[in-house]
């Protein structure tokens, strides 16, 4: 195929693409969030005093816009990899976002100058053992689990 | 830059991505990343990329940055990188960034941050990290908003740029605003003036604002930001030009759009651009160019997403097909430099969490955005309708 016609051709099939997608936009729009069983609870080690957090906040926490407790300690935010079905599920329901926006402010974060992004563990076991033993920190688990940590309320306002 | 200066450029930034990777990435106040991509590339009917239709290996971009927290609210930034891309931009070893960041937590539920030094542009949608590969979704970002001719002052300034931030239970809303200047390079220099030019172009000074909202859903990004900036150019003993200025002003609207398996960018612009002298002492010229893209990236997986993109430019929104540019330039500048419009398809494998592939193929018609106006070979430089792709493989961390 020509380039001229290559271009016209695709052209086409943009503006087609363009009026389809204004059209699913629209109507994804009016759909009200979807509802699900939580799986996810957000948690903090021992040392961190507070016991809920409005969900702007934790918001700010995890797209590291908040670094500090309100006692001026260090936050620690611990999350696994983007394609763990836990982190999905918390990125959803804690934070209403998905896993590769997240990742995005991230890397935008980190490679400019805008602040430190959280660490990344490969396990839930990793990330466990993180959230138990490391001062300030904050991240998830799944609902119900028990450990030396310690659960906080999200609320919506 | 001669064979030899290249690769020792190349084997420093190496050897700085390297320290940095056998150090300790982390410790409590101070982090370290960095990132390195190589690529093939070959523009195909233009000398956009190559000359001569030749496929190189000069897509190169390497960048090692650190950030040290000084206090709670105080911290260093600096990023050094190495940036080839053939013939669209300068090659060579530059300071991204380098600024002190002053947070201030709390005023009145907004978060502002200042940041005074050498910063990066967060006023469009990809300005920000426009030189870090892992974060575009093409190596060859649209040319209607991200003119490469052009790159390194669009990139970032030296001056003061503040940031607010207000993360409400409805919304999340973003204000930047910023002022500075940036230095002008041989480059920019030929692009604006034509190869003839001998003297001295300075930015006087670039002055943005922007404001981006987006709902308690996150689904949406919506923003506007505005530019205004002064140039004088001041010649050489023996030139050809003159003593002038322009003055550029854009307006620019940006929209994403985040689902769970597909998302939609796009930027429309409106570029203002007065030139004064210059060409002869009472030289006077203005001109409004058009613009924009949309960029559609679909997730089939975690790993693979593909993306379908189209973007249009106007030189002038008064001579749209360019024949008016012809007519005034006695035929020296053919219609098709008038506008430039792309469509590009492109295709990521993310091969390991820190490890990429990226693909993509442009289709092009026109080449205002491809070439300098003032070119004297601009015939020979690019055809009406030319071709560019890139494979560039990429890790970071």
């Amino acid at each position: 195929m020509t380039t001229p016609s290559m271009v016209r051709l695709l052209r086409k099939s943009v503006h087609s693409l363009a009026v389809y997608l204004c059209i699913t936009i629209v109507s994804l729009s009016t759909y009200a969030g979807c509802v699900y069983a939580q799986q996810t609870d957000v948690v903090v080690n021992d040392s961190v005093y507070i016991t809920s957090l409005s969900q702007a906040e934790l918001r700010k926490i995890f797209t590291g816009h908040r670094q500090y407790w309100d006692n001026g300690k260090k936050i620690n935010v611990f999350v696994l990899e983007d394609d763990a079905e836990l982190h999905t599920a918390f990125c959803r329901e804690q934070l209403q976002m998905f896993p590769y926006q997240l990742s995005r402010l991230w890397t935008r974060i980190t490679y400019s100058g805008q602040g430190v992004t959280p660490k990344r563990v490969a396990s839930q076991d990793m990330l466990i053992d993180a959230l138990e033993n490391t001062d300030g920190a904050i991240g998830y688990i799944e609902k119900g689990m028990i450990g030396k940590f310690k659960r906080i309320e999200v609320k919506e306002q | 830059m001669s064979i030899t200066t290249r690769y020792i450029n190349i084997a420093s930034m190496c050897a700085l991505l390297f320290s940095g990777l056998s150090c300790a990435q982390e410790s409590k106040d101070f982090s370290w990343h960095g990132y390195i991509a190589q690529g093939l590339t070959q523009s195909i009917d233009s000398n956009f990329i190559t000359s001569d239709n030749a496929i190189t290996a000069e897509l190169t971009e390497i960048g090692v940055n650190g950030h040290y927290q000084l206090t709670n609210n105080l911290s260093v930034a600096g990023q050094i990188n190495y940036l080839d891309g053939g013939n669209r931009f300068e090659r060579g070893t530059r300071i991204d960034y380098l600024f002190v960041d002053w947070t201030i937590p709390d005023v009145a539920g907004w978060q502002a941050q200042i940041h005074v030094g050498r910063f990066k542009n967060r006023h469009w949608l990809y300005s920000v990290t426009r030189d870090v590969p892992q974060t575009r979704d093409v190596a060859v970002l649209p040319q209607s908003v991200y003119f490469d001719g052009f790159r390194d002052v669009a990139l970032g300034s030296n001056g003061i740029q503040t940031s607010f931030k207000h993360y409400g239970a409805d919304a999340i809303w973003e204000i930047n605003w910023s002022y500075g200047r940036s230095n002008i390079n041989d480059s920019q220099r030929a692009f604006l003036l034509g190869e003839d030019a001998q003297g001295e172009v300075k930015q006087d000074f670039v002055h943005q604002a922007s404001v981006f909202w987006q709902p308690a859903s996150m689904q949406w990004k919506v923003g506007v930001s505005w530019l205004d900036s002064d140039f004088t150019y001041t010649p050489a003993q023996v030139d050809s030009r003159f003593q002038g200025g322009a003055n550029v002003r854009r307006l620019m609207l940006s929209l994403q759009y985040f689902s769970e398996h597909w998302e939609l960018s796009s930027e429309l612009l409106r570029e203002e651009q007065r030139n004064e002298g210059l060409f002869t002492p009472t030289f006077e010229d203005s001109r409004v160019g058009l613009g924009g893209f949309v960029q559609f990236r679909y997730l089939f997986s975690n790993k693979v997403s593909g993306l379908i993109s189209y973007d249009t430019y106007d030189y002038d929104k008064d001579d749209r097909n360019g024949t008016q540019l012809e007519r005034d330039s006695n035929g020296t500048v053919p219609a098709y430099f008038g506008y430039m419009d792309t469509v590009a398809i492109g295709g990521r494998w993310d091969i390991a969490p820190s490890v990429r592939l990226q693909a993509e193929h442009h289709w092009v018609e026109g080449g205002t955005r491809a070439v300098s106006l003032l070119n004297p070979d601009i015939r020979s430089h690019t055809e009406k309708y030319w071709r560019m792709w890139s494979l560039q493989l990429m890790y970071w961390f």
